[in-house]
């Protein structure tokens, strides 16, 4: 993989282990996401791809290994430390707060940092997701599935990422709410230049958003690379069928 | 008939407004904590210590001693939290029982400073009847609407229009979630013991000149602030600000009928009856809508 | 373990313990000696039944001094109308079952927090009814004259009301511990430790709860039944909600569920502070700190310390033992 100095990797991961108690379900990973790159994690159920995103974020502490951003070491930095130097996750299941309104969910998103940013990226993010926009003041718990999803990576989008970290954000929506969302994401992507790293069950999506993919199985990554040799290579299915 | 009716209204307006202060920290708590703190009333208690000893030791004016005694319990219900709560964070009940603990020490305390004696907080405004209509209230009473309409106007500016607000609220609702939005829990937490410190201590001081103040008063208005915030639902702001003056209103009109003795019985059997057959409170939940 | 040596490891420490202070109370008591020993004795059935139901039920009772006034006032009132003194400890026990059990009931569904909240305001309203009530229980000023089993605590019968309330505490010790070693107890553990898992294998968590505040209810009214037939006085002060919150202090200062760590902390904050004649201001001060520290450092009580002790003994002294999970380590409650 090409690294050089002036230009260090978005996000890199090395040997990273992680568990729950006595039991390891991220076995030892490594992955690398280059500034500006969509990259996709795609796996079965239990593959310990949500694990990963967690530890990643700094939700839970590795049992070994290290996290670096943007070339700084992050493994043991608490959560809001991360989100400053710019690695946000959207959670899975979108963790929105239904109680509060799209406006003050948005705020919520950048609330670790100064108000003008909060202006600035307000403007970027609903010019991105303009369906948000006739919706500002109301519940976010009253806006549609699709409506959520958007509002989650919305949210995620206000605090200005350098890697956006995306945890099966296709769950239980419907196809033309998928485009919709993967449409404005490649948007966003195409302006300001924000790595992804996408986790998907639902790899069909993943494959065409995303450049690199790994496949993950059991705690490990059991594949990697392309997604356009990847999409071509009927062995995938596989590692889903094991 | 109106004269004595509407001077029972009047009373309920006051003591409502009381419960309402004590609640709101209550209820804040559980909203954000998720703690149950049964010794927010003897905060209040040290709070009427603090106004008592600025007032006849310190011999401040009336409109200090209420400052002292609001900056003193928010500058000491931090502190409380990192002694004693602070280490117990996610346990269920394990701050319930370290609050009792609490309670006992504050009391005793208290007692070994002040002695057990009841003590009384001097303000002007104590012999100041006013008259309204036919009813005459003294002016003490009367300061605790305004002052308590201000302070509620000002919790809600604070929670709905300020980013801190905002954490505050989103914290209640998802904790994770908000940590991954940067937030500190820990701040927040700060942030609202401050809150219940500040309008614990403003309680304290307008309610002590027309009270006895002892070590052992806390203990009866930690009971009628959990009745307050079981009727408005628990972590429920609005719930609490409504089901406060209820209370109130009860209790005074109770104590018109000749049944005083009989309040306390009644609003409990009240808290009894909701948790049996509304746990969530007379208002639908917005606060604290986590599951 | 089978089942029989279970209860009996549960039950024997304790009781003899229990046995003991009995008998040094026997012989070396004077009369405030004695009377200490006998209110030790009623602590000490008190917070057995708060730390049996809090253990195994994983819940708050905050309401043990009101089933304890239950007894006592029923018991009293009954005997003044003739009742012999004998039959007040069945009385009790009986009075302290039915208001646990309407209690539970009422409470079925009320869990955590919730429970903790609604157990206070029932204690609370019985101590309110006690005070106004006043055609029946006199009021604050209290019942005078109440009929005891052996007149006033005196020189000749100090070994008798020893022997009673002791004797009671072996009692209650013996019946809770088979209670807790049999499904019964069994079943209120795998309530406790996985509501969902528990309901999901047939078990009304709902019934398991009502019996459990029953027996802690029965529990404490024959220790006011006790009360009563020792004191000849009641006064609706004695059952507020500070002794409730007494009861459950020492009870978690124990260790929840241990009943050794129930007499040891009985004996240590109650029956000690009486004994060296401590007002009542240092012992509710020692309690509080107390209480406040263990809750950050040893959660689980005396007992999590008396564990530990004992392993860190046989590592150090024996060098055995060292391969064992330390049991302080594994479970929270």
């Amino acid at each position: 993989m090409p690294t050089s100095a002036e230009a260090p990797a978005a996000l890199r991961v090395c040997d990273l282990t992680a568990g729950y108690g006595a039991g390891t379900v991220v076995k030892g990973v490594s992955l690398e996401v280059r500034p500006g790159e969509r990259l996709c994690i795609i796996g079965p159920n239990g593959a310990g791809k949500s694990t990963l995103l967690r530890v990643l974020s700094g939700l839970r502490p590795p049992v070994s290994g290290t996290v670096s951003l943007l070339g700084e070491d992050v493994t043991h930095a608490p959560p809001d430390l991360r989100l400053r130097r710019g690695l946000v996750l959207v959670p899975e299941g979108r963790g929105i707060f239904y109680g509060l309104t799209v406006d003050e969910n948005l705020t919520m998103g950048s609330v670790a940092f100064p108000r003008t940013q909060e202006l600035e990226n307000r403007e970027r993010v609903l010019a991105v997701f303009p369906v948000l926009r006739q919706f500002r003041n109301r519940l976010a718990g009253l806006l549609s599935g699709g409506q959520q999803q958007m509002l989650a990576i919305a949210r995620g989008l206000m605090a200005g990422p350098r890697v956006l970290m995306l945890d099966e954000p296709s769950l239980g929506l419907s196809p033309q709410a998928i485009r919709e969302l993967v449409a404005s994401l490649e948007a966003w992507c195409a302006a300001y230049g924000t790595a992804v790293l996408l986790v998907e069950q639902n790899s069909s999506v993943a494959l065409r958003f995303a450049q690199r993919a790994y496949v993950m199985a059991r705690g490990e990554f059991v594949y990697a690379g392309d997604t356009a040799a990847m999409a071509a290579d009927g062995s995938l299915l596989k590692y889903y069928l094991q | 008939m109106l004269a004595f009716l509407s001077s029972l209204f009047i009373n309920g307006l006051v003591t409502g407004s009381m419960f309402m202060l004590v609640a709101l920290g209550v209820t804040l708590f559980y909203g954000v904590l998720r703690i149950i703190n049964l010794a927010h009333g003897d905060v209040f208690m040290v709070g009427a210590y603090m106004a008592f000893y600025a007032g006849t030791y310190l011999h401040l004016p009336y409109w200090a001693v209420v400052i002292v005694t609001m900056m003193g319990c928010a500058v000491l219900y931090p502190i409380l939290d990192l002694l004693v709560f602070r280490r117990l964070r996610g346990s269920e009940l394990g701050p319930l029982i370290t609050s009792v603990g609490l309670s006992m020490a504050l009391e005793s305390l208290v007692q070994g400073i002040f002695t057990a004696n009841a003590q009384a907080v001097p303000s002007p405004y104590l012999n100041n009847l006013v008259n309204i209509g036919t009813v005459s209230v003294p002016l003490q009473s009367l300061l605790m609407i305004p002052l308590t309409l201000v302070v509620v106007a000002a919790l809600y500016v604070f929670l709905r229009r300020t980013r801190t607000g905002l954490m505050v609220r989103a914290v209640a609702m998802e904790p994770r979630v908000s940590q991954l939005m940067g937030v500190r829990p820990e701040y927040v937490y700060g942030v609202v013991f401050v809150l219940a410190g500040l309008l614990v201590g403003l309680a304290a001081a307008t309610m002590a000149p027309e009270l006895y103040v002892t070590p052992t008063m806390g203990v009866e208005l930690t009971v009628d602030a959990y009745i307050v915030v079981v009727i408005g639902g628990f972590g429920n702001v609005e719930g609490a600000i409504v089901a406060a003056f209820i209370l109130g209103l009860i209790n005074s009109f109770v104590s018109g009928l000749g049944l005083a003795d009989w309040a306390t019985t009644i609003a409990l059997a009240l808290l009894v009856g909701f948790m049996m057959v509304r746990p969530s409170g007379l208002v639908a939940e917005r606060l604290g809508v986590r599951q | 373990m089978n089942g029989s040596r279970r209860f009996l490891a549960s039950f024997l420490p304790a009781a003899a313990l229990c046995a003991v202070v009995a008998l040094a109370a026997l012989l070396f008591a004077d009369a405030y000696l004695a009377q200490v020993a006998f209110l030790t004795g009623i602590t000490v059935i008190l917070v057995l039944g708060e730390s049996f139901a809090v253990g195994n039920m994983g819940q708050l009772l905050m309401c043990q001094a009101g089933f304890y006034g239950i007894g006592a006032y029923v018991s009293a009132l009954l005997e003044m109308h003739g009742m012999p003194p004998y039959l007040a400890p069945a009385v009790g026990i009986t009075c302290g079952a039915v208001s646990g059990l309407v209690v539970g009931l009422a409470a079925t569904r009320i869990r955590g927090h919730y429970l903790a909240i609604v157990t206070l305001a029932i204690g609370v309203i019985v101590e309110e009814l006690l005070n106004n009530l006043q055609g029946i229980t006199n009021g604050p000023i209290g019942l005078v004259g109440v009929p005891t089993f052996f007149g006033p605590l005196n020189a000749g019968n100090q070994a008798d009301y020893i022997v009673v309330v002791w004797g009671a505490v072996i009692v209650v010790l013996g019946c809770l511990a088979l209670l807790r070693e049999s499904r019964f107890g069994w079943f209120l553990r795998a309530i406790r430790d996985s509501e969902a898992a528990a309901e999901s294998i047939g078990l009304r968590i709902g019934t398991y709860q009502v019996a459990t505040v029953t027996v802690a209810a029965a529990v404490a009214g024959l220790a006011g039944a006790l009360y009563t037939n020792y004191a000849g006085l009641l006064v609706p002060d004695l059952f507020s909600y500070g002794l409730s919150a007494q009861i459950l202090a020492t009870a978690v200062l124990g260790g929840i569920n241990s009943f050794g760590g129930a007499v040891v902390s009985s004996l240590v904050f109650n029956g000690v502070p009486q004994m060296a004649q401590v007002t009542a201001f240092y012992q509710y001060l020692i309690f509080g700190v107390v209480l406040i520290v263990m809750m950050q450092f040893a959660p689980r009580g005396l007992s999590q310390i008396g564990v530990y002790a004992v392993s860190l003994a046989r590592r150090r002294l024996l060098g055995w033992g060292a391969g064992q999970p330390n049991a302080a380590t594994v479970r929270r409650p």
